[in-house]
Formats: C-alpha cells, sequence, structure tokens
C-alpha cells in the first residue's frame, strides 16, 4: 500500500472511530481507497464499526442486549415495555438482538469479537455467572443492589441465591420458572385416576406416579409419561427436580458430582423401572421440552414449563391441568428462568444496563412481562399484586407452577456446570433411560467425567 | 544428408539449453508470481492464519472468555488419557465413512451409468436424482427424521410398518448402528446425485472409439464393456469423488446434530461433534481434538491419492 493510500485510510478510520463517519461511508471510502469490499467490511467490525464502545459523541449510551425471548412475547416486550423505558431513560438507546437459540457460546464469541455489537448485556440461564466472573466480565452488581436495599429485599430470596457466585450477586433475575407436571384430565377420568392436588406438601407420591402410569398406559393409544430425551441440558435439568424431591443433590458447591449416591441411584433407578415396565413414551431426540406427544394424546403426563402459557390457553382439545412434580421425601421442582447479565464494557454502558435492569425489577414491568410470556415474577410485590392474583384466578392451571416455587432447586453456577449437564446427560441418562444401562455403574461413570471437568 | 557443422550442432544445442537465471528470467518470474499474491494473501488469512491459530490453541487452557493460558501438552494427554467419549466419537466418525463414501459413489455410478443411455425421460431422471443436491442438509435431515421418527409422534415408515406387525428399530433412542444407518441413508439420497453427475460427465468423455475396439476384441455385452473400459477409464473421476466425499464425510456436522443430536448415548457423536461440544467451554481440548483431525485427514488423503494415482488409466 503506498504512503498516499496509508494516510487516507488513517483518516478514515479516525472518523470511523470518533464516530464522524457513518459505516456506508466508510465502506465506499474504504473501497475507494483500495481495499477490497471484504478486507472494508472486516476492518470496519474491527474498528467498532462507529463507536468502539457503545457511546456516541452526544453522551447517549447505546447498550446491546441479547435474548432469546420468544416471539410473541417478544413483540409485546418491544411495543409495550421497551418504550415506556426508553421514555424514562431518554440517554440510553437499547438495541435487542434475537439470537433465536439459547447458545450461551454465541455470548462468548460476541464478547470476544468486541466491535460495536458486542453484548453489554444478555439474557441467560445462571450456568454461565462462574464462567464470567472467572474472566471478570462481571461488574459490580452486588454493590449496586445493596444499594437499592428496597429491590433487594423484593427479589424472592432463593432468587437472590440462584444469582449469586462466590458469596455475592452477579446477574440479577428477569423472570423465573420451573417445570411441573402437565395432566390430561380426561385421560385421568378415563383411567379412574384420583387428580393429585396443586399444593406441593399434599400432592402425590412416587409410588401414586408410578400407579397413575400403569393405569393410564392401559388406555388405547396411550402411555403413562411422556420421557423427555431432551438433549443433556434439558434432562440434567429436569433430572434436579426429580433428585430433589428425592432429597439428593446434583452438585456440589465444590463441583464433585453429588448424583451417584444413594439417592441418585434410587432416583434413576425408579425412572428406569417406568420405562422399562412399558408406562413411557419417548420424545423425538434433543426435543424433550416439545409437548407435541401430550397435546397429540399419546402420552397422559408430560414434565414441562409455563412458557407454554400462550399455548395452552388456546388447547381447547381436551381438558387438563397442572400438578407439582410427585414427591419421595419431600416435594420439589428446579429453578430455572433467565436472568439479565451486565457486561463491564464502560462505566456509561454499565450504568445504562444498570437502569434497565433496575426498570426490569419493577412492579410493572414484572407483572406486564410474566402475565404476556407465562414465565413466573421474580419479585414477591409483584406475585402478591391485585393484577397478578386475578390472572391466577384466570387460569388456575398456573398454581401448579406458582407453588413449586418456594421448593425449587437450582442448578449450580460453577464454570462447568455446562459441561457437567453434557457429561451426566451422555453418561448417566441416555444409556440408563434410552438403554437400559445399570443404573450405578452408568452414574459412576458420569461421575468420574463430572469430577475430571473440575478446573 | 548433410552433415551437420559443429557450429550449427553447437547453435542447436544452445537453443534447447534451458534458460539460466538471468536478471530478465528472474523479472519475468516475479512478475508471474505477483498475480499470485491476491489469492496467496486471501489463503493466509482464510487458511494458514485460521490452522495456526487452532495450532496455538491446542497448547492453551481456554474458554472463550479472558485470555489463554499456555499448559503445554494438558490438552493432548485429555485426550488421550481422560476421554472415553473422544475415541467413541473416532470410532463413530470412522464408521459414517466407511459407510457414507462408498454407497454415495457405488449409487452415483449407478445411476449415472444408467441415464447414460438415451431414453425418453432420461432430462426428468437426471433432474429427479439431482435436485436433493440443492436441498439443504437441515431440511433434508428433518424430514428424514420426521418420515422414520420413533418417538411418541411415529414417522409414517415406522407406522406402516407397525400397522403390519413389524417393529421399526428404534434409533432415536436405542439404538446407535441403526442411528448410523439412517444418517448415511440420508445422507446417501442427498448426496449421490452430485457423484452421478461427475460420472456422467467421465462417461460422455470416453471415446465412444475404445467401446468399438473391445467390441472387436470379444467384448460381447455391456458389463463386459463398463468393467474393461468405462470403468478403468472412470479412474480420475473415482479417484476425485473418493477423495472429495471421504473429506465431506469426515467433516459432516449437519446430519448428526439435526437428525440425533449425537445420540443415542453419543453413539452418533463424531470427531467434529465433539469439537463442537467442548469448543465452548474447553476450547484447548477442542483445537487439540481439531488439531489431531487435520493430521489423520491430510494423511489419509494422501494415502488415497498415492493408492489411487498409480492405479489410474490414460490413453
Amino acid at each position: 500500500m503506498i504512503s498516499e493510500q496509508r494516510e487516507a485510510l488513517d483518516d478514515i478510520i479516525g472518523k470511523i472511530r470518533t464516530g464522524r463517519m457513518t459505516r456506508r461511508n466508510f465502506i465506499e471510502r474504504a473501497i475507494a481507497v483500495g481495499l477490497s469490499s471484504t478486507a472494508a467490511v472486516s476492518l470496519l467490525e474491527a474498528c467498532g464499526g462507529g463507536t468502539d464502545t457503545g457511546t456516541s459523541s452526544n453522551g447517549k449510551a447505546t447498550v446491546n442486549l441479547y435474548h432469546t425471548i420468544p416471539t410473541s412475547t417478544e413483540t409485546y416486550w418491544k411495543e409495550n415495555l421497551l418504550t415506556v423505558f426508553a421514555k424514562k431513560n431518554p440517554n440510553v438507546t437499547l438495541v435487542p438482538y434475537q439470537l433465536g437459540v439459547e447458545d450461551p457460546t454465541v455470548i462468548r464469541s460476541k464478547i470476544k469479537a468486541g466491535g460495536s455489537t458486542a453484548p453489554d448485556m444478555a439474557w441467560l440461564a445462571s450456568t454461565e455467572t462462574g464462567a464470567y466472573v472467572q474472566a471478570n466480565l462481571v461488574p459490580d452488581v452486588d454493590g449496586w443492589l445493596n444499594k437499592h436495599p428496597d429491590l433487594k429485599n423484593n427479589i424472592f430470596p432463593s432468587l437472590v441465591t440462584l444469582s449469586s457466585f462466590q458469596g455475592k450477586v452477579q446477574s440479577l433475575p428477569w423472570m423465573t420458572n420451573n417445570t411441573a407436571m402437565w395432566i390430561n384430565l380426561d385421560a385421568f377420568n378415563a383411567a379412574k385416576v384420583p387428580v393429585p392436588s396443586q399444593d406441593p406438601e399434599k400432592t402425590w407420591t412416587w409410588d401414586e406416579f408410578a400407579d397413575a402410569c400403569k393405569k393410564l398406559s392401559a388406555l388405547k393409544g396411550m402411555k403413562g409419561f411422556l420421557m423427555h430425551n431432551g438433549g443433556p441440558g434439558w434432562d440434567a435439568w429436569l433430572f434436579h427436580a426429580w433428585l430433589g424431591a428425592n432429597g439428593g443433590e446434583f452438585l456440589s458447591s465444590g463441583g464433585d458430582a453429588s448424583f451417584a449416591n444413594a439417592a441418585g441411584q434410587e432416583t434413576m433407578s425408579f425412572l428406569q423401572s417406568l420405562v422399562k415396565n412399558g408406562y413411557t413414551t419417548y420424545s423425538a431426540p434433543n426435543k424433550g421440552y416439545d409437548p407435541s406427544g401430550w397435546y397429540t394424546g399419546k402420552a397422559a403426563i408430560t414434565a414441562n414449563g409455563p412458557w407454554n402459557f400462550p399455548d395452552l390457553v388456546k388447547f381447547k382439545t381436551f381438558k387438563f391441568s397442572v400438578v407439582p412434580y410427585p414427591r419421595n421425601k419431600k416435594p420439589a421442582t428446579n429453578t430455572g428462568g433467565n436472568q439479565l447479565f451486565v457486561f463491564n464494557r464502560n462505566q456509561q454502558n454499565v450504568d445504562a444496563s444498570l437502569a434497565y435492569a433496575e426498570y426490569m425489577l419493577s412492579d410493572d414491568f414484572q407483572i406486564a412481562f410474566n402475565i404476556q410470556s407465562g414465565n413466573l415474577p421474580v419479585t414477591q410485590t409483584a406475585t402478591k399484586s391485585a393484577q397478578y392474583q386475578d390472572h391466577l384466578k384466570q387460569y388456575p392451571f398456573l398454581a401448579g407452577w406458582v407453588n413449586g416455587v418456594p421448593y425449587g432447586v437450582a442448578r449450580s453456577s460453577l464454570p462447568q456446570a455446562n459441561d457437567v449437564q453434557t457429561a451426566f446427560g451422555q453418561t448417566a441418562w441416555d444409556p440408563i433411560i434410552l438403554q437400559g444401562a445399570d443404573v450405578k455403574q452408568s452414574l459412576a461413570k458420569a461421575a468420574d467425567k463430572t469430577n475430571s471437568l473440575k478446573p | 544428408m548433410a552433415v551437420q557443422t559443429q557450429k550449427q550442432v553447437k547453435a542447436m544445442t544452445l537453443a534447447n539449453k534451458p534458460r539460466g537465471l538471468g536478471t530478465s528470467a528472474i523479472l519475468r518470474q516475479l512478475q508471474a508470481f505477483s498475480f499470485t499474491v491476491p489469492a496467496l494473501v486471501l489463503l493466509a488469512i482464510f487458511l494458514i492464519y485460521p490452522i495456526g491459530y487452532v495450532i496455538y490453541l491446542s497448547f492453551q487452557r481456554w474458554n472463550l472468555l479472558g485470555n489463554p493460558a499456555y499448559i503445554g501438552i494438558k490438552n493432548y494427554n485429555t485426550l488421550f488419557l481422560h476421554s472415553a467419549d473422544f475415541f467413541q466419537a473416532i470410532g463413530s466418525t470412522l464408521l459414517f465413512v466407511v459407510l457414507a463414501v462408498p454407497t454415495q459413489i457405488i449409487l452415483g455410478l449407478y445411476l449415472a451409468v444408467l441415464l447414460n443411455e438415451k431414453f425418453a425421460g432420461r432430462t426428468f431422471f437426471r433432474t429427479t436424482f439431482f435436485i436433493p443436491m440443492a436441498i439443504s442438509f437441515v431440511a433434508a435431515g428433518i424430514v428424514f427424521e420426521r418420515i422414520f421418527s420413533t418417538g411418541s409422534n411415529l414417522g409414517i415408515i415406522p407406522q406402516t410398518l407397525a400397522n403390519i406387525g413389524i417393529n421399526f428399530p428404534d434409533w432415536e433412542h436405542r439404538s446407535g448402528t441403526w442411528a448410523m444407518l439412517i444418517i448415511v441413508l440420508m445422507n446417501t439420497w442427498k448426496s449421490a446425485g452430485y457423484s452421478m453427475i461427475v460420472y456422467l460427465a467421465g462417461l460422455q468423455s470416453i471415446n465412444p472409439d475404445y467401446y468399438e475396439a473391445a467390441q472387436i476384441d470379444g467384448a460381447q455385452n455391456a458389463w463386459q464393456r463398463f468393467l474393461y473400459i468405462s470403468l478403468p477409464l472412470l479412474g480420475p473421476t473415482t479417484t476425485l469423488l473418493l477423495i472429495t466425499h471421504t473429506i465431506g464425510s469426515f467433516r459432516a456436522f449437519v446430519p448428526f446434530f439435526v437428525m440425533t443430536n449425537g445420540g443415542p448415548a453419543g453413539a452418533t457423536t463424531t470427531l467434529i461433534f465433539f469439537v463442537y461440544n467442548n469448543y465452548a467451554n474447553r476450547t484447548g481440548v477442542a483445537s487439540a481434538a481439531t488439531t489431531l483431525f487435520l493430521i489423520a485427514v491430510l494423511a489419509i488423503t494422501a494415502v488415497q491419492f498415492l493408492i489411487t494415482r498409480r492405479q489410474n488409466v490414460y490413453y
């Protein structure tokens, strides 16, 4: 490249970095200087494409929020909630990006790539917490929350714990959910199976569950339970509920596999017995979250979450309800939901992101978002509000999930948590549930693999 | 006959002598080379640099966040000593390659031989067998999964067989071998059209005089003409397809991701899938697996090339 070209290129690089040139102008000028179009676009991305840190020259913060909010809720969120936030915070431009599939590796790649589209916030499960904290990507969310005691005290304590790692709050709960048992009431009536209580302390036991599956499987063309084959993360998450109901723990705080002990063996043996006795049918592989086998009447019971609310309210094929997981030693469910992660790009963007977090934790947001999406509010006042209580009265099946919240068992936030779930799914769940492998041996293998993943 | 003088012989020798490295020759070489520089730059950026970076990462501990930390050959130790799933992935990959490559080539050759003959509707059939190439692997995988599904909503094939009392193997949940066979079936359906087109081009480039000569020499039937003329002369075409299909099969990812997600119980988790599963949380381990994979594929390709080059027939 000759010196005149070099000077011209330096000039336009300087202008794009300080926001004095638009992206289109940059590409046109770069090509005119002599770069190929590919090189021009690559250079634009490397320079940040207008703003390297998300700030513009007039002090307005532009923050990028990556999410996988389902389409119907996403439209509502953008049109009704983000507009309110924008009016209250005119110095903040929140740019949402729909990821499509909740894959934390995409977020990691975006963080590493940097540039103007790097994430400032992300809607993700809590399992990524440890990895982000170890990489020093998370600002002092704990300090911010302590300065807002009204907000902190209003969040359900179990969710504050879920949001914490190494003793500090590292992310903020956006919405919570869990899974519970969807039951086909018409099939229950036909098989003369009593409908379990929606009170987790009084709901069915494991023996009653197995008996129900047996009777329901005697109905023509139906099996008792839709056994999930959802891919390692889903299967491991649902297993947390079964294991919790048997008094067990999945992973210790130090990262040791606790699922291979007596409680874990008993739990997997129970689930395997349902399969061996012919009381179950399977979901499609990697689609354990897909309740179509239940919708089409192939199984009378399935475990799934409240995010399906928009579909459930329109479902008229048969009568249904939602009840808690059967208990063995105690009631339990698996706490899930999505957190708002804030990333430490620069102070202005962190402040803007926390402004959004404050709005997100408000009653107005929590009630509106969760009524629309079917998920559950993370704050106590929103849950107890007249509007939300009216919503629960209108849809009584929601109590199956809401009542389970205090008994929720959370997933680990350790950096290797996702890998542990994969190891459990491939080495224990699939062989035991799908192929009838020996429970103790398979769990032991999965435990060895899990322990080898400790950093 | 004119006797050449010593002077004439010297002049002829000088005319035929290879040109030395004079200044003008060097400048001509540089000029020619400069035309390849843009391509070499692109090659360096998009091929050599990424390969080098992956090899570098194979000696680091990293999870895409923060900075990589050098740990020597620990990632390779992890693979060889602590990763049973790595060896399972190698086995699955080799099984897929051994099954998929011959079926695509043999079916492609069979279709090409059939469709090389003139008959009514030949163009229609050529188009029909080529259309699967235009469909994405994602779409094809989803459709095949639905057709052969053994989940709560049975696919049309298992349902039809169940109606006549035949149990279709539960490839989605129980049988890893059948899962691999179904994936190979989809892959062959999708890819045989490419082999067919390449073989058709090869067949049509064979001089018809060879077939006439073969007939005169005693090759009376079509099978003999195919065996002794077409097949040997298609040697270079077969070499090309063997190498490209082998590399493609080693690199296959989408069919496994879409149809089985690597299951049941990791039975269809190939090496690329193993890398995908590990690249975010254990980037170094994934990079080590990729490096070993690169060396293996290069070695296999070199062996294939050497073997088939000796056997190819050129007239």
